[in-house]
C-alpha cells in the first residue's frame, strides 16, 4: 500500500500563524487594544452574573453566595419554568413578535425612503429645515410623547377624534382598545425614530461617489432608475448590517414606550416579555426571573442573528 | 487634587476638633427615600429642618433619593442604614435578613413610640411573625376618594344630587346629552376618574361601590367568611350597571389609559371620582376657577343600589401602605441610637410640630383656641413631609395645612368603604398573582365593554377559568388561613 | 436643462414625502413648545390643545431656571458630552479601522466577540459591581467609562470602513505611514459623514444619559440634567400623591422637555453640511 503523501496545502501550525501575524500586523492590533479592555471589563467581566439564573438571588448575600436553585430544592431550570408556565407566555411572545417585528420594518423602509426623499430633492434649504425637524421627536421622552398621544388620540376630546366627530363619524378608542394599541404604539415609535434612523443613511448616500450618477445620466438613465441601481446597492451594505443588529433585538419590543401605553384595557394585545417581567418583580426583586428569561431572549436572539449573517453573506455583507 | 482635598479636610476636621473638643460629633444616618417633597432644597445648608434636627438633638438625619428603586436600591443598600419601602421589598429583605428586627425594640427603646402610636394596626409591618417595620399608615384611610361634581351643571338642568346609582345614570345622561355648559354644543360627558393603578379601575369602582364589591381581586370580609370582590353576589349586576353606562356613552373611556381630572378642570366632564387633595386644596380649587370663573364644585360620597348593603364607594385597605421604614440589620449601635432619638424627636411636641408644619412663628402659629394655624409663608414648607417618616394623626394635620377642603376630609374619611384585606395575604408559592390579577381586570372590563357575554353563566365561567388557569380557589382558601392564623377572621 | 414629465413627477412625490414627514414631525413639537408658553388655565380652556399661543408667559422656565442644581446638572451634562464622545470615538475608529480590513488575520473571532455582548448582557447588579470594582462609582468617570463604545455605533463604523478600498491604504503604507497616520489622514477624512453621525448618536446618548447616571452617580452636583430635570418633573407622573405633594402643571414638563433638548439641538445645523449628497465626489476611488 502506497502511503499517501502529506496533504500539499498544509496550513502552517498555529503558533507560527499567530507570530506572524503579529509580526506583520502589530500596529492594527495595538489599535483595538483599548475598545478590546473595555469590552472584556465592562461587557464580558459582569457575565459571570448570569449565573444567577440558575439560582435563588438574594441580595444580601450577593452574587457569589446565594443558593444555587438545586441547593433550595427546586429544579435548575425553575425560573425558566417560571415564565413558560404562566397562562399568559405564549400570548406576551406572540405580542412580543408581532409588534417588535414591525417595528423593525418601520425603523428601517421608511428613514430609508425619507432620506432618498431628502437627498434628491432639489429644495435643499427646504430639506434641511425638514430634516432638523424630523429628528427632533427622538428627543421627546416617552412619557411626553404618550402626553402627546392622549391629547392627539383621545376618545372624549382628542383633537383626532374631535375631526372625526366632526365629520360625522363615531371617535376611535386608539389608546384603550385592543385593536388600535400595537398601531398606535408602531406609528409612534416611527415618528419618533424616523428622522433620526434617516440620518445614517443619508451619511451613506453622501458616501455614494457622483461620478457613478453623472455616467448613468450621461447614459440617460432616469432617476428612479439611478435610486434602484445605484443609490439602492450602494445602501445595501449598511442596510444589512443595521438589519442584523436590530434582529439581535427583536425580543425586546420596546420596554419604556409599551409600559407607559399599557393599560389593562389592551393588555392582551400589549404586554411584551419584558413589561411582563418587569411586573413580576416589581417590588419583589425577582432578579433572577429577569435574567432567566434575559438569557433565554439572548440565546434565541443570538440564533436569529447567526441566521441573518449567513444569509447576509449571499450579498456579500455580513457582520464578520 | 484629591490628595489636595483630603489634606484640607483632615486640617478642617483638626482644626473643627480643637475647636469643639467638648461638643459630640453628631452621629449620621442615611435613609433612602423613593421620592421628595416638592421644592426640597438643593444643598444641606438650605434645608432647615435638617439643621434644626442637627442643632436639637445632634443627629445628622440625611434624606437621600433613589430614583429606581428596582435598579439602584438593589445595588446600594448598604450605603443606608434604614429605608423607605413598600410592603413588598419589607417581605423580600425581611425574609433575605437584611432588616432589623424589631419584635424586642417594640418593648424596649422604640417603647414610647409604640406606645404613641396606640391602637394602629401594624399587621402590614410583620413577617412571618417578625416585625421588621414602621408602617406610615393614616387613622382613616389614606385613600380619601369622593365623586367630585359640578353643581353648577346640576343647578343649570334642575337635577339634584345623586343618592342612588340610577340618580348617578341620570345626572351622567344629562350632563353628556342636556348641554349642562349651554355652550350650544354636544362637547361635554358625564363621568370620568383618575388614572388606574395598583388600587383599581376608578371609573368603575365608582359604580361597583354601590353593589357592594370592586374591579378586581380584593379579598374581603363578609358575615366573618373571608370572601373576594369577584365572589360577590352584586358583582353581575354591577356589571351590567357599568355596561350601561359605558353603551349609553356618557363614561370617559379615556381616564382607562390617562386621568380624568385635566378634564374635569377644564369642564369637559361634570362628575370626577378621584382622591380630594388634587382637585380640593386652594390650588386645584384655583385652577377650576381660572378656567371657568362659575364653576362650582360639590361632592357625594356613597350611592344606594337595588342591592340591599350598606353602600360604600371605592375600595380601601387599613393595613397596606406604600411607606415602610425599616432599619438595615447592619446598623450599629450608635446609629441605632441615633436612629430611635429621631423617631421619640419627631413624634410628639416641638420636633413633631417641626415636620409637620415647619418652625413656629414663620410657617405656622397658634391661634386664639390654641390650634395650630399655617401662615402665608406656609408653601416654604411643602417639602418636610419627607421627614414624617411615620404615622401622624391625620385629621389633625389635614385640620392645620388644608382648611378649605375640611368638609371633604371629614366625610370622605367617614364614608363607608369596601374595606380589603390584600395587603396581609400572600400567595401561595408558585401561583401567578400579578397574572390573574390582571387577568381578571381584563375580562371585568371584557365583560363591560360587550368583549364577553355578560350574563350569570358566562361569569361562572371566568370564576372557573380563574380557578383553573390561575389557582384562585387555592388561593382564597390560603387566604382564609392566613386571616385565621392572623386572628382577623375566627 | 430641459425637465421632462417624469422628471417633474418625480420631484413633487419627492417634495410629498418629505412635506409630509415634516409635518407629522412639526405639529407635536409645536405643541410642546406652546405648552410649555402658554398659562395653564389658558390651556385647559382650550381643551389642552394649543399650536399658536394666544397668551405667553415664560412662567414655567422661570421655575425651572431658579433651581440651583440645574445650573450644575447643565455643566455635568456638558463635561461628559463633549469628552465622552471625543472618548467614544477615538476608541470606536481604533476597534473599527483594523476590525475592517479584511486581511487582519483574527478579525472574525473580535468582530464575534463584540458582537456578542450586544447580544447578552450581564444585567444590572453585576454591572454595576464591576463598575463599582473599577473604582469610579460616583464620579464623572462612570458616565464615560461604561459606554465607551456601543456595538450599534462600532458596527456602523466598520461597515462603511469596509468601502474604502484596501490599495488607498498600501499606497500610503509603501509612503511610509504608519497606521495611526493612515487612520487620522486618510480614513479619518474620507468618512467624515459617518464619523459626524457616530459623534451625533454618541454625543445625543450622553446628553441623555439617566439610567447609567441613577445607578452610578449618588451626589446631587455630579448628576446631569436629564437627571434633575426628572426629579423636578417627577411628581407628575406619581399615581400615589403625598396630601401635600402639588402636581407640577404639565406646563413644566414641557418647559422642561424644551431646556433639556434645545442645546443638542443646535448644533444639528453645524453638522448637516456633511450630510449632503456627493460630500466625498471621486474621494474614496482616491
Amino acid at each position: 500500500m502506497t502511503q499517501l503523501s502529506a496533504p500539499v496545502f498544509k496550513k502552517k501550525p498555529l503558533g507560527t500563524r499567530f507570530t506572524h501575524a503579529i509580526k506583520q500586523y502589530w500596529p492594527l492590533y495595538a489599535m483595538i487594544i483599548p475598545g478590546m479592555l473595555f469590552f472584556l471589563v465592562y461587557k464580558y467581566l459582569p457575565m459571570y452574573g448570569i449565573q444567577i439564573a440558575f439560582k435563588n438571588f438574594s441580595l444580601r448575600k450577593g452574587i457569589g453566595d446565594s443558593l444555587w436553585l438545586w441547593e433550595d430544592k427546586k429544579d435548575w431550570f425553575y425560573w425558566f419554568e417560571r415564565f413558560f408556565k404562566s397562562p399568559q407566555s405564549s400570548q406576551i411572545i406572540t405580542n412580543t413578535l408581532i409588534i417588535s417585528l414591525s417595528k423593525l420594518v418601520m425603523e428601517m423602509i421608511p428613514p430609508l425612503i425619507f432620506a432618498l426623499a431628502i437627498s434628491e430633492t432639489m429644495f435643499k434649504r427646504y430639506a434641511r429645515v425638514i430634516q432638523t425637524v424630523s429628528y427632533l421627536p427622538h428627543f421627546l421622552s416617552w412619557v411626553i410623547v404618550f402626553g402627546i398621544c392622549a391629547t392627539m388620540l383621545g376618545e372624549n376630546s382628542g383633537v383626532v377624534n374631535n375631526m372625526i366627530k366632526k365629520m360625522g363619524g363615531q371617535a376611535i378608542p386608539f389608546l384603550s382598545n385592543k385593536k388600535y394599541i400595537r398601531g398606535v404604539l408602531i406609528g409612534s415609535s416611527l415618528w419618533k425614530g424616523i428622522g433620526w434612523s434617516s440620518i445614517v443613511f443619508l451619511a451613506a448616500i453622501a458616501g455614494i461617489d457622483t461620478t457613478m450618477y453623472e455616467a448613468a445620466t450621461i447614459d440617460g438613465c432616469g432617476r428612479f432608475r439611478q435610486i434602484w441601481y445605484i443609490t439602492l446597492p450602494n445602501l445595501a451594505r449598511i442596510f444589512v448590517v443595521l438589519l442584523i443588529t436590530k434582529v439581535g433585538h427583536v425580543l425586546d419590543g420596546g420596554f419604556e414606550q409599551v409600559y407607559i401605553f399599557l393599560n389593562d384595557r389592551v393588555r392582551a394585545t400589549a404586554e411584551i416579555i419584558d413589561t411582563w417581567v418587569y411586573t413580576q418583580g416589581l417590588g419583589k426583586q425577582q432578579y433572577s426571573l429577569t435574567t432567566a428569561v434575559g438569557l433565554m431572549k439572548s440565546v434565541l436572539s443570538c440564533g436569529l442573528v447567526l441566521g441573518t449573517n449567513a444569509l447576509a453573506r449571499k450579498w456579500d455583507s455580513s457582520l464578520w | 487634587m484629591k490628595k489636595l482635598i483630603s489634606a484640607l479636610l483632615v486640617l478642617a476636621m483638626l482644626l473643627g476638633m480643637c475647636a469643639f473638643a467638648a461638643a459630640e460629633e453628631p452621629v449620621e444616618v442615611r435613609v433612602s427615600v423613593s421620592s421628595l417633597g416638592n421644592g426640597w432644597p438643593a444643598t444641606l445648608e438650605e434645608d432647615w429642618v435638617y439643621q434644626k434636627i442637627l442643632k436639637d438633638i445632634n443627629v445628622s438625619f440625611k434624606l437621600e433619593l433613589v430614583d429606581d428603586y428596582w435598579n439602584a436600591m438593589g445595588t446600594r443598600m448598604d450605603i443606608y442604614d434604614a429605608y423607605m419601602i413598600d410592603i413588598d421589598h419589607l417581605r423580600t429583605w425581611g425574609r433575605d435578613g437584611a432588616l432589623l428586627d424589631l419584635t424586642e425594640l417594640k418593648e424596649t427603646k422604640l417603647a414610647s413610640y409604640y406606645e404613641w402610636l396606640g391602637s394602629t394596626k401594624l399587621s402590614a409591618a410583620y413577617v412571618d411573625g417578625v416585625l421588621y417595620g414602621l408602617p406610615k399608615l393614616y387613622d382613616g384611610s389614606k385613600s380619601q376618594l369622593c365623586v367630585t361634581i359640578r353643581q353648577d351643571w346640576l343647578d343649570a338642568l334642575g337635577l339634584k344630587m345623586p343618592e342612588t346609582i340610577q340618580d348617578l345614570y341620570d345626572v351622567a345622561y344629562a350632563f353628556t346629552y342636556n348641554d349642562p355648559d349651554k355652550n350650544g354644543e354636544n362637547d361635554t360627558l358625564g363621568l370620568t376618574a383618575a388614572k388606574p393603578s395598583a388600587t383599581g379601575v376608578f371609573l368603575f369602582d365608582t359604580i361597583l361601590g354601590s353593589f357592594d364589591t370592586a374591579m378586581g381581586n380584593w379579598i374581603l370580609i363578609r358575615d366573618g367568611k373571608v370572601t373576594n370582590a369577584l365572589l360577590q353576589p352584586g358583582m353581575v349586576q354591577g356589571l351590567e350597571w357599568c355596561k350601561k353606562f359605558v353603551d349609553a356613552k356618557i363614561v370617559d373611556n379615556d381616564s382607562l389609559s390617562t386621568a380624568g381630572t385635566s378634564q374635569f378642570v377644564s369642564g369637559k366632564v361634570g362628575m370626577i371620582g378621584c382622591t380630594w387633595p388634587g382637585i380640593w386644596k386652594a390650588y386645584g380649587q384655583q385652577q377650576i376657577h381660572d378656567v371657568n370663573p362659575n364653576a362650582v364644585t360639590n361632592f357625594f360620597t356613597t350611592l344606594k343600589s337595588e342591592v340591599g348593603a350598606e353602600p360604600a364607594m371605592y375600595q380601601g385597605d387599613l393595613n397596606s401602605t406604600n411607606a415602610i421604614f425599616a432599619i438595615s440589620a447592619d446598623i450599629t449601635e450608635e446609629k441605632l441610637d441615633a436612629l430611635i432619638k429621631y423617631i421619640d424627636y419627631i413624634t410628639v411636641g416641638e420636633g413633631a410640630n417641626l415636620v409637620y408644619y415647619g418652625l413656629e412663628g414663620e410657617h405656622w402659629v397658634y391661634d386664639e383656641q390654641g390650634r395650630i394655624r399655617m401662615t402665608e409663608n406656609a408653601t416654604a414648607a411643602n417639602y418636610i413631609s419627607t421627614y414624617q417618616l411615620f404615622s401622624r394623626k391625620e385629621l389633625e394635620y389635614l385640620d392645620a395645612k388644608f382648611p378649605e377642603a375640611k368638609m371633604v376630609f371629614d366625610e370622605t374619611t367617614a364614608a363607608n368603604r369596601i374595606w380589603t384585606y390584600n395587603s396581609l395575604v400572600v400567595e401561595p408559592d408558585g401561583m401567578y398573582l400579578s397574572d390573574m390579577e390582571s387577568y381578571a381586570r381584563q375580562q371585568l372590563l371584557d365583560f363591560i365593554y360587550g368583549d364577553r357575554e355578560l350574563s350569570e353563566a358566562e361569569y361562572a365561567n371566568f370564576i372557573q377559568e380563574l380557578n383553573d388557569m390561575y389557582q384562585f380557589d387555592e388561593y382564597m382558601a390560603s387566604a382564609e388561613e392566613q386571616l385565621r392564623a392572623q386572628g382577623i377572621v375566627e | 436643462m430641459v425637465k421632462s414629465k417624469n422628471d417633474i413627477a418625480y420631484e413633487l412625490l419627492v417634495l410629498f414625502i418629505i412635506t409630509l414627514v415634516g409635518l407629522v414631525c412639526v405639529i407635536p413639537i409645536l405643541f410642546v413648545i406652546a405648552y410649555s408658553l402658554t398659562p395653564m388655565e389658558e390651556m385647559l380652556r382650550n381643551g389642552g390643545f394649543v399650536l399658536i399661543p394666544r397668551k405667553i408667559t415664560f412662567s414655567a422656565y422661570a421655575f425651572m431656571i431658579k433651581n440651583p442644581t440645574l445650573i450644575s446638572a447643565l455643566k455635568v451634562s456638558t463635561i461628559i458630552t463633549v469628552f465622552g464622545t471625543m472618548a467614544n470615538l477615538v476608541v470606536t475608529m481604533m476597534l473599527a479601522y483594523p476590525l475592517s480590513r479584511d486581511y487582519l488575520p483574527g478579525r472574525g473571532t473580535f468582530i464575534k466577540l463584540i458582537v456578542f455582548t450586544m447580544i447578552f448582557s450581564a444585567g444590572t447588579i453585576p454591572t454595576y459591581l464591576i463598575v463599582r470594582a473599577t473604582g469610579v462609582i460616583n464620579t464623572l468617570w462612570a458616565l464615560i467609562l461604561p459606554s465607551l463604545v456601543t456595538v450599534y455605533n462600532f458596527i456602523v463604523m466598520k461597515a462603511f470602513f469596509e468601502g474604502l478600498p484596501n490599495d488607498l491604504f498600501e499606497s500610503a503604507r509603501i509612503d511610509g505611514a504608519g497606521e495611526f497616520r493612515i487612520l487620522y489622514r486618510i480614513v479619518l477624512p474620507l468618512s467624515l459623514p459617518i464619523v459626524t453621525t457616530i459623534s451625533l448618536y454618541y454625543a445625543v446618548a450622553h446628553w441623555n444619559v439617566y439610567t447609567a447616571a441613577i445607578l452610578y452617580i449618588q451626589d446631587t452636583d455630579l448628576m446631569p440634567l436629564q437627571v434633575i430635570m426628572r426629579r423636578m418633573i417627577n411628581a407628575a407622573s406619581t399615581n400615589d400623591l403625598n396630601v401635600e405633594d402639588e402636581i407640577p402643571p404639565e406646563t413644566m414638563r414641557m418647559a422642561a422637555v424644551c431646556i433639556a433638548t434645545a442645546p443638542i439641538v443646535v448644533i444639528y445645523p453645524f453638522i448637516q453640511k456633511y450630510f449632503v449628497k456627493g460630500t466625498l465626489a471621486g474621494a474614496v476611488k482616491g
